[in-house]
């Protein structure tokens, strides 16, 4: 991963709200080793409020069961000042609450007990869709790329990237490292109408390893997963 | 026709074949009855046969009349007076224990009025004789005498009218039979159907009215009791789940923080490996329980979307390897190319829990690893889900138990696949939900396959 920008997104003030002080910790010492380091806890929806007004935190893992009131309401309330990015975490597996919660403006929900390599994508992948460093360089193993000016750089070369090309390397870097089906790149890069463009995009894809691959016969930055799609491989 | 309502008609129609039997045996006794009246009037004794020996024996004897000794007897025995009036001078010719209140002359007027009632309130019965009238006289209140005059087309009538008459008994007792019938039906329809959906387990709330009103009200509170009880199981798996979950989660995050900490010894990190294997075993068991009691309540209807199963499968799979799938296993999707282009109705949620617990048992019984395959075909009316792996397989006995233990679906004891699992009860119930069904076979390389076949 870009180092630069993991250290930006690292910088990020995260506010845990949770009722339980075990998970809290749990949480805490998970992305203490993440390398986060502004982490701010609280078990209520009062203290939450409080710790919200003055730390002014940038990322949101929110309970949705508290004891002085609920998650969907406290998001309510935050939401009415600033647009933070929200992660429900809770133990309501219901299809309602996880309608509720993403219908509220969540940017996702996770049911407890989760995967904690899993949260730790997906707060990345939140992170990186709701900031965007000063300078958005994706750093790959002998590649650079820049997506503002839609240049690779490698061995000292420059390569031009298309506007489609951008768009398909964007959405696989906003879910690194994990498997990106060829529906969900279709549908980022042509629309809703997707069936038609998996040839489309197969050539696309081959002009991207040209241009960041050593070897685009034998890829290694951008994979193919048989049968499911693609995977950009970044450093961690 | 169910059987209350079956059970109704055969009880109105045994209280029809009653009254037809009672019927019956009231005509039976009446003739019996008629035989013995008959016996009555014309046995050698009785008193047509006696004044008609009378009159013929009657003999001229010394100027006097006689009868024979063994008539005098008879007519002593029965405490008969007897008299015969000459029919010229209408005085008598002879008698026999004349009382002393009957006249001894006769005119034409008296004898019309006495042959056809009562003498002097003795009942008195008249036979020709060549010299006059023989007349007999029974003790008081022994006998009754009736005098019916009918016009003889009435008379000539009477068979018509009884037939008539049956007949009319006949459908009066279908319509008896019809309005018991239908009436005791509709009355215990609400109660039928009641019961009907309570044994479906769906709660009811019966109107309390008629005869049945009670038993309506007592299904109403065993409805009530139930859905108590049903949501109170719900609620206390949902609270337990709830509170589960939350150790499970800090003993999965501390788990898989010591896991991938190199820093550590690698038989620490082996532990730690194995505590989140079984955290994960505990996690899945807590989602199959809360899955399983929404499925058994009614309120969780399907929620159906149209989507491509190749697009679904996809995003699945992806989603599955994404969340972190030991080396040892590979998991490819193949998706025929005719089935891309098909859309498919159906909860996908479900779907996806169904696709997702077949995987995980291909895992979960193949420790060694294993390499797992889903396919996705269109078929004519189906859309087969085929997930199978190359791993140790089952034998014709296990596949046998796997299909025969489907009948044990609607059984309400769960902990029989406690021993396997929910995941394949989850599987085939969310199946069923979809009109699917669910197959099982070994596959080419030894290992096991299940086909799930979805109507599209």
């Amino acid at each position: 991963m870009n180092r630069n920008e993991h250290y930006f997104l690292r910088d990020k003030r995260i506010l845990l709200v949770d009722d339980e002080q075990v998970v809290l910790d749990m949480l805490e010492s998970l992305l203490k080793e993440e390398g986060f380091s502004s982490i701010f806890k609280c078990g209520t929806k009062k203290d939450a409020l409080e710790q919200y007004a003055l730390h002014q935190p940038e990322f949101t893992i929110l309970d949705v069961m508290l004891p002085d009131g609920d998650g969907f309401s406290l998001l309510r309330e935050i939401r009415k000042s600033e647009h933070i990015p929200v992660l429900f975490l809770t133990a309501k597996d219901q299809q309602e609450d996880l309608l509720e919660g993403l219908g509220l403006g969540a940017d996702d929900y996770m049911v407890k007990p989760f995967s904690p390599r899993e949260l730790i994508l997906r707060i990345y992948a939140i992170l990186r869709r709701c900031y965007k460093a000063d300078d958005p360089l994706i750093i790959l193993e002998g590649c650079i790329i820049d997506i503002s000016k839609a240049e690779v750089y490698r061995e000292g070369e420059v390569f031009q990237l298309t506007a489609k090309e951008i768009g398909i390397l964007d959405t696989l870097y906003k879910a690194a490292n994990r498997i990106v089906t060829i529906d969900t790149l279709c549908n980022s890069v042509w629309g809703d109408n997707r069936y038609g463009y998996e040839n489309s995009l197969m050539a696309h894809i081959r002009r991207i390893r040209e241009k960041i691959e050593v070897n685009p016969s034998s890829p290694l930055l951008l994979t193919t997963i048989k049968g499911l799609g693609y995977k950009l491989n970044v450093p961690l | 026709m169910n059987v209350f309502q079956s059970s109704i008609r055969q009880f109105v129609i045994r209280t029809v074949v009653a009254i037809f039997l009672i019927a019956c045996f009231n005509i039976l006794l009446v003739g019996v009855y008629i035989y013995r009246f008959q016996q009555s009037v014309s046995g050698e004794t009785a008193i047509l046969p006696l004044i008609k020996q009378i009159s013929g024996n009657i003999r001229m004897v010394d100027n006097r009349y006689e009868i024979p000794d063994s008539m005098t007897n008879e007519l002593e025995k029965q405490n008969i007076w007897a008299m015969l009036i000459d029919d010229h001078s209408g005085k008598l010719l002879w008698i026999h224990k004349l009382p002393q209140d009957i006249p001894t002359h006769y005119t034409l007027s008296d004898i019309a009025t006495f042959s056809r009632y009562y003498l002097k309130d003795y009942p008195v019965v008249a036979w020709k004789h060549p010299k006059g009238l023989i007349v007999l006289g029974y003790p008081k209140n022994s006998l009754s005498k009736l005098n019916y005059i009918f016009p003889y087309g009435e008379l000539q009538a009477v068979p018509f009218r009884i037939l008539f008459l049956i007949v009319c008994d006949l459908f009066i007792l279908f319509l008896l039979y019809f309005y018991i019938g239908r009436k005791s039906i509709k009355s215990v329809h609400n109660i039928l159907t009641g019961v009907k959906s309570l044994a479906s387990g769906d709660q009811i709330h019966l109107k309390e009215y008629g005869d049945f009103s009670e038993v309506a009200n007592q299904l109403n509170r065993t409805s009530d009791l139930l859905k108590r009880r049903q949501t109170a199981q719900e609620n206390w798996i949902a609270g337990i789940s709830h509170d589960i979950r939350t150790p499970l989660t800090v003993i999965l995050g501390y788990a898989e923080s010591i896991e991938t900490n190199s820093s550590l010894p690698k038989e620490v990190q082996d532990k730690a490996s194995l505590i989140k294997y079984q955290s994960t075993r505990l996690r899945d068991l807590v989602n199959d329980l809360n899955l399983i009691t929404r499925m058994g309540d009614d309120s969780q209807v399907l929620r159906l979307e149209v989507f491509y199963p190749s697009v679904f499968c996809r995003a699945l799979i992806a989603s599955f390897l994404n969340s972190g799938v030991p080396d040892i296993f590979s998991v490819e999707l193949n998706i025929d190319k005719n089935s891309e282009p098909v859309c498919l109705i159906g909860d996908r949620r479900l779907l996806q829990r169904a696709i997702y617990n077949l995987i995980h048992n291909c895992i979960k019984h193949n420790p060694a690893g294993c390499n797992i395959y889903v396919r996705v075909e269109a078929r004519k009316q189906d859309m087969l889900f085929i997930v199978s792996d190359d791993g140790r397989g089952m034998t014709p006995e296990e596949i046998h138990l796997l299909k025969t233990r489907t009948q044990y679906l609607g059984s309400d004891n769960l902990f029989q696949f406690k021993q396997h699992g929910f995941g394949l009860y989850i599987v085939q119930q969310i199946v069923k939900m979809h009109s699917g069904s669910t197959g099982f076979q070994i596959n080419t390389f030894g290992g096991l396959e299940v086909v799930i076949s979805i109507p599209i």
